[in-house]
Order: structure tokens, then sequence, then C-alpha cells
């Protein structure tokens, strides 16, 4: 069981929230190819992940969390739309 | 299963718990567009804007409980109607952007009291109950016994209020009985 | 105290362990080993116990392979041996000793594979002797817990006592698995600060039981360590008496899952004596040096008359000097070290007892139990024998080190390195959670240690792992077979796997593995060690979730009705709902016949409540629906409704439902009962995660309404009837509107929307009013011969007018075009949720599963779940039925839809429906069966 800081509730434990998955932009205008590719294909890193997590059973509202998959330990909470605080995006996201 | 407003469990002199299945009242939650910047919104003849802050709670009647960015429970006495949407009152003149849904019917709330209130409450949830966590005057919306819940520290830290949707009453008295059976 | 094992009435005092107990008695034999059904022996005092494992009790409260070294002994105990066949002491299974030979590492793997594994287990497991699982229901109470700390402090000896002293207002939670606090101090005799130990104990305790904030848990283990410090702690033996209290005592649950939350967690966890290695060392009578003693002053219980003591390291001394003190005849200490401490040797000189240094057992004797013991002396560099003396005895008393209990530690990601000095794991380095303290965090205070492992003997014979009957030539094996990772070593051999987790045997693993490979032990990290560190019941993990608290169950505002009304109650989903109402001697097909029809012939009233009902207040509500819906709702005028299916990115259809705009800001969607909270969650996360500039609030409504459907001809005399004051004409009130009314006297909300196929309205009251309305609406039916209907009935008649059902009809693979909607998806120029995925290749397929009607045969059946082949297919599939039933009037003709591939092209086609063996035929058509035209539904 994880223990994540929602940005409004405090630490809660894992089974109050759901899993969203990493952040996706999507494409505006792709191919086949770009479109399936954004709808299934995911990125498993060994060490940083962004994603994004849902407090169901408590505020309701999404946010995003940087974890290390190795340790599990929460590096960061943050409001979704807003950058991750001074963490480098794996990703490259603006 | 518990007798509505009957005492499920008392133990000695002082009672270690005692569980009360609550009378209908009203209930109106409130939420803004947007969540990021609520505005002052203020009740009616109200000294101070509504509590700002997930979990706090303004006495007065209705009660005011701030359950999520953006987001209120107004909860009146077991008599009370349901406040009109008139109550509200904006602080700068922005349009309405908010919305005030009546819920009253929907929801099921037991009262709990004693000794062993917090006992009770970390049976079915992972939350602190800690009166420096969860006191006087706190709110918490968590998972309980596995379905959503709204759990309220009244005045007195033995005493708690806690609500879930209509359709699980009588799976949570059920799960109430179970629990309280260590205290009967 | 009086107890039984096997069946033999025997006597105990308070306080014992069974274990202690049944040495007492003279019991030497207790279990039969894993593999070669060897006699064992109580061999240890604690947790760790390789071999005195029993069932305890019987019928439904029986548990099987309870350590008897932990079990407190109380009046009428009933305890059994779990292994040896036909009797304990006479085995016919030890002939697998003499197999012993054959029953090589990775015998089972290697052996039982032809023709699968499954044919053997049942006799290997009883050969295994691995207790028997009680079949009937647990009759006792478990729960979880949950508990927060600033600390917490595992294991109550002298080092946790103190680690728990902390200023005030520090949350702590302290937990000891033994009967009581204070360690080995508790009743060894030392002293602390001048006074005996166990004064200091007390005062402790008190000390602690009387600071707020402070919680104290005995026979509780911590048995996990998970992410970011979640422990789990087992609580046992709440009702050790038994499970009723006679004394009216509180009715505790009979065991305790604590899920503690700590911010810090300091390991007072102590060590664990390990055995020495050698020719036969499994005997009953071999038990380790410090169980020796605990049994002795704990417990008044001497585990022999003549003992020999073997040691590697300082801690046996006290042993010999107490079962000295004790009368006992103890012959010597065979101590494996070429120089002994002066201290050691000083105090055995002073009670007489012979000093063997540089010296060690090889070999033991005994019929069964143990008889004598050869003790080797080692030449000068340990590697061979120079010589050796055999000793008769009844009890030897062995001692390899100590290993510190450091598996929370390793549990939380911290690292251990096997040290020479102590010969087991220690921390390698700090970590940021977990803090190990005493004995677990040192080298123990026995000085340096000698050889462990004999150096000469047939390693065939050399146990290392008692519990599952791992020798020395095992290891040898695994090694020879090219086997070089301990973790992998311990795989193939299962040395450390069973339920003692090797708790005695890994150090010694290591070692060996080492000496094998030629390298240093040190360099070859550790197995797992992987929670819990000691076993869990069931009952403990489910705690409260089980009956009637597994799930919980959902009930409608209407419930109480259905229930005194002869509603044959049904989970579905959440939700628990009339499947339809049985009449007295009335058989179910029958009931579901007469529902359908009465709602065909005349009216039907349905709860509908749990249908899903979400309310959208804001200038941009109806944009926002728009874009989730595949429907174009920008035209939708207020007072209508509009039916709405919302898709998946993918493209498949995640719900159905209708969308009502109740005012220009104002609208509401309905959804499928199962999926209101997934659609729920589905537009929160579009609204925060990608349109949040849209202005809008959502709120679910589902249980603030009694939603009650009024089905049949008849339904507007009803609704009428029944004192609803607004105009039910077609033209003023048409199908797909929404209307607000009084009906007696309350605020109700009516939309004239159809699952039937009939005329029909839904009649919304807030959910305390709904008997009330239910009865009314009963009442002013009467005459036209209203009968409530169950949600069978409902779903049979919305399959004979070809309604789709989410997730009955559909899987997550089914786009719209597959059931018919791919137009509507076409026409709509705005974008959608999901309208990108509608033209990727592979869901334009023609040969895609397409949603069909079936036609049986005549008095047959159409089975659901039935697979369908088109006429001269070579796949061993075409498609499957989904929903089936019956035509409603008439002939009762078994009707279906089905999944079909390329569906749409094979209407008037006959298909084989193949289920279970059982095959039949049907004809594929367009639905729907019933009122083609839906005059019905807009009369």
């Amino acid at each position: 069981m994880l223990r994540l800081p929602c940005p409004h509730c405090g630490l809660r434990d894992e089974p109050e929230f759901s899993f969203g998955g990493s952040p996706q932009i999507r494409p505006p205008s792709a191919s086949d190819g770009e479109w399936t590719r954004y709808l299934f294909e995911r990125e498993n890193p060994k060490g940083l992940h962004l994603e994004r997590w849902v407090h169901s059973y408590g505020c309701g509202r999404w946010f995003n969390v940087v974890r290390d998959t190795v340790t599990h330990r929460i590096v960061a909470a943050y409001l979704m739309g807003d950058p991750a605080p001074g963490v480098p995006d794996p990703a490259g996201h603006p | 299963m518990l007798e509505r407003g009957t005492a499920a469990a008392t133990a000695g002199e002082r009672t270690a718990i005692s569980v009360m299945r609550m009378e209908r009242r009203s209930v109106m939650r409130l939420k803004t567009w947007d969540a990021r910047d609520p505005p002052g919104l203020r009740l009616a003849d109200a000294p101070a804007p509504l509590p700002v802050g997930v979990g706090m709670v303004a006495a007065g009647d209705p009660r005011v409980l701030c359950i999520g960015p953006g987001e209120w429970l107004l909860i009146g006495t077991p008599s009370g109607r349901p406040a009109p949407a008139g109550l509200l009152r904006l602080d700068g003149a922005k349009t309405e952007d908010w919305s005030l849904v009546d819920l009253s019917s929907g929801a099921c709330t037991f009262a709990i009291d004693g000794s062993a209130s917090r006992d009770l409450l970390s049976k079915g949830s992972g939350l602190d109950f800690h009166p420096a966590q969860l006191g006087t005057r706190r709110c918490a919306r968590t998972r309980f016994a596995q379905i959503e819940a709204l759990i309220e520290c009244l005045d007195d830290e033995r005493r708690f209020e806690l609500s879930v949707a209509r359709s699980y009453a009588a799976y949570l008295e059920s799960w109430l009985a179970n629990a309280t059976e260590e205290w009967r | 105290m009086r107890f039984r094992f096997d069946g033999v009435p025997l006597s105990g005092q308070a306080g014992d362990t069974l274990a202690a107990a049944l040495l007492a008695n003279g019991v030497r034999i207790l279990s039969r080993s894993f593999k070669f059904h060897r006699p064992r022996g109580v061999f240890s005092c604690g947790v760790e116990e390789p071999n005195a494992l029993v069932q305890l009790g019987s019928g439904a409260r029986a548990i099987p392979s309870a350590r008897a070294t932990i079990t407190r002994l109380h009046e009428g105990l009933e305890a059994f041996s779990q292994s040896g066949w036909p009797r304990l002491d006479w085995d016919l299974g030890r002939a697998a000793d003499w197999l012993l030979p054959f029953l090589a590492a990775g015998f089972y793997n290697k052996t039982f594979k032809w023709p699968g594994w499954r044919r053997y287990e049942g006799s290997v497991r009883r050969a295994a002797g691995l207790g028997r699982a009680p079949i009937d229901a647990d009759p006792d109470g478990y729960e979880v817990r949950n508990l927060h700390c600033d600390t917490l402090v595992v294991g109550g000896g002298i080092a946790g006592l103190q680690a728990a002293m902390l200023p005030p207002g520090e949350r702590v939670v302290l937990v000891e698995q033994d009967e009581q606090f204070g360690g080995c101090a508790a009743w060894d005799g030392s002293a602390i600060d001048g006074r005996p130990a166990s004064s200091w104990i007390g005062a402790a305790v008190a000390r602690l039981v009387g600071t707020a904030d402070v919680r104290l848990l005995l026979r509780s283990t911590a048995v996990g360590f998970y992410e970011q410090g979640v422990i789990a702690v087992h609580e046992r033996s709440l009702r050790p008496d038994g499970p009723e209290r006679a004394d009216g005592g509180p009715r505790l649950p009979r065991e305790r899952l604590w899920i503690v939350r700590a911010r810090r967690t300091v390991l007072a966890t102590g060590a664990i004596e390990q055995p020495l290695i050698f020719c036969n060392n499994d005997r009953p009578g071999v038990v380790l040096a410090a169980s020796a003693r605990q049994y002795l002053r704990r417990h008044g219980v001497a585990v022999g008359r003549r003992i020999v003591l073997a040691t590697n390291n300082d801690s046996a001394y006290a042993t010999a000097g107490d079962l000295h003190a004790a009368g006992l005849a103890v012959i010597g200490v065979a101590d494996s070290r070429p120089e002994v401490p002066g201290g050691c040797r000083a105090a055995m000189l002073e009670r007489s007892i012979a000093v063997w240094p540089g010296a060690m057992p090889v070999n033991t004797r005994g019929f069964g139990v143990l008889t004598g013991v050869r003790i080797g002396v080692l030449s000068r560099t340990g590697n061979t024998l120079q010589g050796g003396f055999d000793l008769a005895c009844d009890a030897l008393a062995v001692s390899g080190g100590w290993s510190g209990q450091l598996q929370l530690f390793s549990q939380a990601g911290g690292r251990l390195v096997y040290a020479d000095t102590s010969g087991a794991l220690r921390p390698e380095c700090e970590h940021p959670l977990v803090r190990p303290v005493g004995a677990a965090a040192d080298d123990p205070p026995a000085g340096a240690i000698g050889r462990r492992v004999a150096p000469v003997g047939d390693t065939r014979r050399q146990w290392v792992d008692l519990r599952n009957d791992v020798t020395v030539a095992d290891l040898e094996l695994a090694i020879r077979e090219n086997y070089t990772s301990v973790e992998h070593v311990k795989r193939l051999t299962t040395a450390g796997m069973s339920v003692d987790q090797g708790k005695t045997s890994q150090p010694a693993v290591i070692e060996i593995v080492a000496r094998l490979r030629g390298c240093e032990p040190s360099s070859l990290g550790h197995p797992t060690l992987r929670p819990p560190y000691t076993p869990v019941t069931m009952g403990a993990l489910a705690g409260a979730e089980r009956g009637p608290l597994y799930a919980p169950a959902r009930l409608s505002p209407l419930h109480e009705w259905h229930a005194s009304n002869g509603a044959e109650l049904e989970d579905y989903g959440p939700w628990r709902r009339p499947a339809h109402y049985a009449r007295p001697g009335e058989a179910r097909a029958d009931a579901l016949a007469r529902e359908t029809r009465a709602v065909r012939t005349r009216v039907g009233l349905f709860d509908a409540s749990p249908l899903g009902k979400i309310e959208l207040h804001g200038p941009d509500a109806r944009a926002f629906l728009d874009r989730l819906y595949i429907n174009d709702l920008s035209k939708l005028e207020p007072g209508r409704s509009r039916y709405g299916i919302m898709l998946r990115e993918t493209g498949s259809i995640l719900d159905d439902g209708t969308v009502t705009v109740l005012s220009p800001e104002h609208c509401l969607v309905t959804t499928t009962s199962a999926n209101a909270a997934r659609v729920h969650a589905w537009m929160e996360e579009w609204h925060q995660c990608e349109w949040p500039h849209l202005h809008l609030a959502i709120t679910p409504v589902t249980e603030q309404w009694a939603t009650i459907a009024v089905a049949g001809g008849p339904a507007r005399e009803v609704l009428r009837r029944a004192g609803l004051d607004i105009d039910l004409s077609s033209e003023a009130f048409p199908h797909l509107a929404v209307r607000t009314a009084m009906l007696r006297g309350r605020p109700a909300r009516i939309h004239r929307v159809s699952f039937t196929g009939e005329l029909s309205y839904e009649v919304n009251v807030p959910a305390e009013a709904g008997i009330e309305a239910w009865q009314a609406l009963l009442e002013a039916g009467e005459d036209a011969g209203i009968e409530p209907v169950g949600v069978e009935a409902l779903l049979r008649l919305r399959l004979e007018k070809g309604y789709l059902h989410v997730g009955t009809d559909t899987d997550a693979t089914t786009v719209p075009a597959d059931v018919g909607w791919g137009g509507v998806c076409e026409r709509k120029r705005a974008d959608f949720v999901g309208k990108r995925s509608l033209t990727l290749p592979e869901n334009i397929r023609a040969d895609r599963l397409q949603l069909v009607g079936l036609a049986g045969p005549d008095g047959g059946e159409l089975p659901i779940g039935g697979h369908l082949r088109l006429p001269g297919s070579e796949s061993p599939t075409d498609g499957w039925i989904t929903s089936a039933g019956r035509v409603t009037l008439g002939d009762g003709q078994p009707i279906a839809l089905a999944m079909l591939r390329g569906g749409r092209q094979h209407y008037g086609a006959r298909v084989s429906v193949h289920d279970l063996g059982r095959r039949t035929t049907a004809e594929v058509v367009r639905p729907p069966f019933f009122d083609v035209e839906g005059a019905r539904l807009h009369a």
C-alpha cells in the first residue's frame, strides 16, 4: 500500500485513490499509427515516473505525482496544470 | 442491527461507545465552477466567508463543511428546511458561478459518541483520528468500511458524525454492530 | 492444567507453552520431518521453531501448523501431531529416510513432472505433514485496525523498552510478540543499574502504560514492512481461553491485524540463536542452548538429564552454568574455537564442568531419540579431525552464534551483509525509516565465533534447514548444477522457504555456499526476506470483511417494500434488487412470464432507483456533455431528453443513458446502474484534466431520488389517478420529455422514457418519499391490473425491443458501428471523446463482431454464452449470444441478441449454436422482435 500526499487533504492511503496512468499529450492531428501509440503505448521507466492520481474517496480532485518506481518514494505531488516542482521532466514535456 | 435512535452499546458508567442513526436533515452541496480560485462566498447574515481549506468546519445553522477545493456542504438541523439559494451572497460582484444542490434525501448519518469513538473509527478507515489531526470542527472524506464516507468531529472530541450514501445504510448498520461488539 | 497430545491426557503448568509442557511430560518426538520422515523434537523456544509444529483443536476452530513453542497452554487444550502414519512413533513414511540418497534437492520438480504434479499432489502433501485446514466456516471474529504513530518500536525487550521512552507528546507504539515484556532479561536473572532486571522492566512498563499517546501490544508480531513506513502487526490469541468468555468480559475478536503507519521504526527485534551443523544434528534431544536455558529458568523444565553442550561462541556457557546449578548432569562443553576465553573457562572450572577447546560434535547416536554424541577434535586449521571421543547423553545443547532479526529492515529496502565476526547478516548502511537497536543491530555480545559446520561426515546427514529437510548435500548438488546465487540455491533446495522462513538456517546456507564456491560470504548478498515474518491467519487478513460484510450491498429506498412483498433479491453489480416478485408456489420462469405479460398486456411498476443520475450545473454544462456523447446535444431544448452513448478514447462504448436539459444551465444525465460511479469519475476526469476552463459543476444525485417506472398502455391513466397535476397527453408531454409536477403534495420529476418499448414514465421523488409514491401508484393502477415487476422481466422486455444493455451486449472492444450507431457518429460534426479512434483500421473492419438478433427453434432454448458458427465456417467461433429470452406474447419463441462476425451481412442465415456440448440452430434476424414501428412507445 502506497501513501500519497493529496495536495488538498494531506497524506492518505492508496485505497482512497485511483491511478490515472502517466499524463499523455493528445496529438492534435495524428496518423493512425501515432494515434494508436498515444492510446496504447506507455513508458515503464525504472526511476522517476510522472503519473496522475485522483483522490476518489476524498476531495475527488485529480493531481500529479512524481514517484520513484524503485523505492516508491513520492518525490512530488502538485496540482493539475502546474509544472513539476524542481523535477526534471523525463518525458520532456514543457 | 441497531435500533434507530437508540444507543447501540454501553459499558460501565462512562459510555464506551454509542451509535445512533440520525434523523434526516438538510444537506446542501455548494460547488463553484473554478476550484482554484474560490470566490468569497458568504452565507446571508454570516460574519465570515465560508471556510477555505479542505476539512475546515464553520459552526452555525447551517453548519458549513469545506469538503473539497471550492466545495462545501451546508448541514442544517434535523428540522431545518433546505437552505434556499438566496441564502448565499457573493463577495465581489461576479455572476453566480456556483451550484447548490439538495442532497438531503441521499445521505444517512450515524452519531458516534463515547470514549472508544476513535478506536471504532480506526477499524473502518486508515485516517489519522488523533485529536491533533481530526479534532473539534474538522471533517474528512475518506474510505470507511470499503465505502465513501464523510467523518466530522463535533465539539466534544468523543463525538463524531459518520455520513454515507443512503443505499449503504443497512450495510453500515451491520458493520457498526459487528465492530462495536467488543464494547457491548 | 490438563491437555491432550494425540489423544493422550497430560498435565502442565499455567504459563507454560505447549512445548514446555510436552518436554516436562517426557514427550520427545513431536513431528516427522518433511521429506524423510525422521523423528523430530523441540528444537527452540520461540517463533523460529522448525520442528514442533502441531495441529491445534478440531472442527471449525482447528489451527494447522501451530508452533508448540509459542502456543500458551490452556485448560483442555487438544493438540495433534500432523505428520507420521499410522503413528508418530511408528511411521511407515520413515522408509523415505532409507531412500534419502534419491530424495535430493529438486527431487519433486524433477520427478513428479509426468503426467502432471496434480496427480501426485494429494499424497505428497499428506506425507509432508502440512496439517489439515478446517473445512467449516470460522465461528470467531477477526478485525483489521489502523494505527498512526511517530515511532513504532518492534520488540519489547530491554532495548525496545528503552527505545520507547521518548519525550512527552511523541506517539509511540511498542509491540512484543511474547506474553510479557523484557525479553530474555525477564527470566535470565540479569541485573540492570544494580537491581534485578524484572523490577526495572516492571517500572519501565508502568511508566509507558501511564504515558499519553503510548500504546503497548503484547502477543503481537510486526510481520511485514511495506512502502513508506506501513507495518502490519499481527496480534494473536486475544481470547486464549476459547471463543466465549464465560466471565462476561469483552467479546474480543480472536485476532487482529494492525496496519501501522509509522514515521520511524525502531527494530529491537533481538537475535535468534543458530545451530551447529554436523551428522544427524536433527535428532530429538538436540536443542538450541539458549532455548534449553529458557525452558529451565522460565518454565522449570529440563531438556534432558545428561547434557552435553557444543558451541562456537560464549553464550552457551551461561546455559551450562544454569543447568549445572539446577542439579543436572552437565558433561562438558565442546567449543569449536581453539582458544576459549578465560572468563568462560573460569566459570566452568568453578563448577567442575569440562571444557574441550577446538572440539565440536561430528555425529550423534540414537534410535529415535538421542542417546549419545561423538565429539571430534579439530586440527589446528580446523579443516580436519585429529581424533575424537564418544559421550552418552540425552540432550545436546548447541549454539552456532546469533543472527539479528533484520527481516523488516530488509523488507524496507535496507541492505544487509554477512559479517564474519558474527556469522550473521547485519545492516550494511543506515535506512531513513528503520533503525535497528540492541542485539538486532550489533554483533551479539557472545564473543567471536568459531567453526559452525563440522569438517567431516556424510553431508547427506548434515541438516541445514530442519523444517524443509535440506542438507549440506543438497547445497553441494545445487552448486554442482551451476546454481551460483544464494537466491537460486534457495529456490532449488527450498532452504529457508518454509513457514519458519529460514530463521535458523539462512546464515549457514550463505556460509556453506560461499565455502563451496570458494568466495567470501560477504560477497554473496542474501536471499530476499519476504513478509510475513511469522505466519498470519487468513482470518486476520480478512478482518470483518466476510459473510454479509464481504461486499457492501446497496439497497434501494423502496427496499423495505420489496422485502415484505415477496421479492426475490439478487445482486446486480453493487445493488441488491428484486429479480422478480414470487407468488406462493410459483416457479421463477412462471413469475418471469407473468411479469413480462403484465407489462405488455396491462401495466407494470418497476423500481429503477439504482439508475445512475448525475446533475450538471453551469453555463457550459451542455457543451461539456456534447463533447462526451456521440449524439448531437447542441440543439436539445430545455424539457427534452435524448438517448446517448459515451465512448472511451479507444472508441469503445463506455456507457449509455439519457441526457436531459432541465434548463439552459442545468442538465441531468442517467447512466446504467452499474456504471454510475464510473461515469461520474469519467466526467470529473475530463473536466479537471482536459477542460478545466469549462464552467460547470458535476453532482451525482443517484441517492437523492427514488425512481419508479410505470410502463404499459394504461400508464398515463395510472399517473392521472395517482393525482399528478399536469397534462400527460402526448402533445403536451411527448416521448423523451421531462416535466416537474406535484405528486401527493411533494415535488416530483417525471421523465417520459422507456426501456420496455411501452408507453412509460419514470417518476422521481425524494428518496424518503419513495415508498409512499410506490404505494400510491400501485393503488392508482389497481383497476388497470398493475403489477410490480423485477429486473429480470425488464431485461427480457428490453431484449424484445433490441435495446442495448451496455456491459451485457457490449464489451471493451465494441464500437458504436458494431451495435448500429455508426451513422450517428458519422453525422455529428463536432468532436467527441473517442471519435478519432472510430476510423482506425481495426475499428472499421468488415468482419467485426456486430449485434444481431437470433430467432431460435420453437420449444428450444438459446443459451447465453453459446457460441455461433456461420454456415460453412472454418473458424472455431463466429461470435456468441449476449442476451437471451423469449417473446412475451404468443408462442414464447426463444430469441436472443448476439455478437456475430460481420453480423449484419447475414440476416436470414441460419447459424449453429454450441453450448457445453449441446447444439441447436437459429436464424439471424434484425432486431427488434416486437413493435417494430414503435407505436406503443409513442402512444
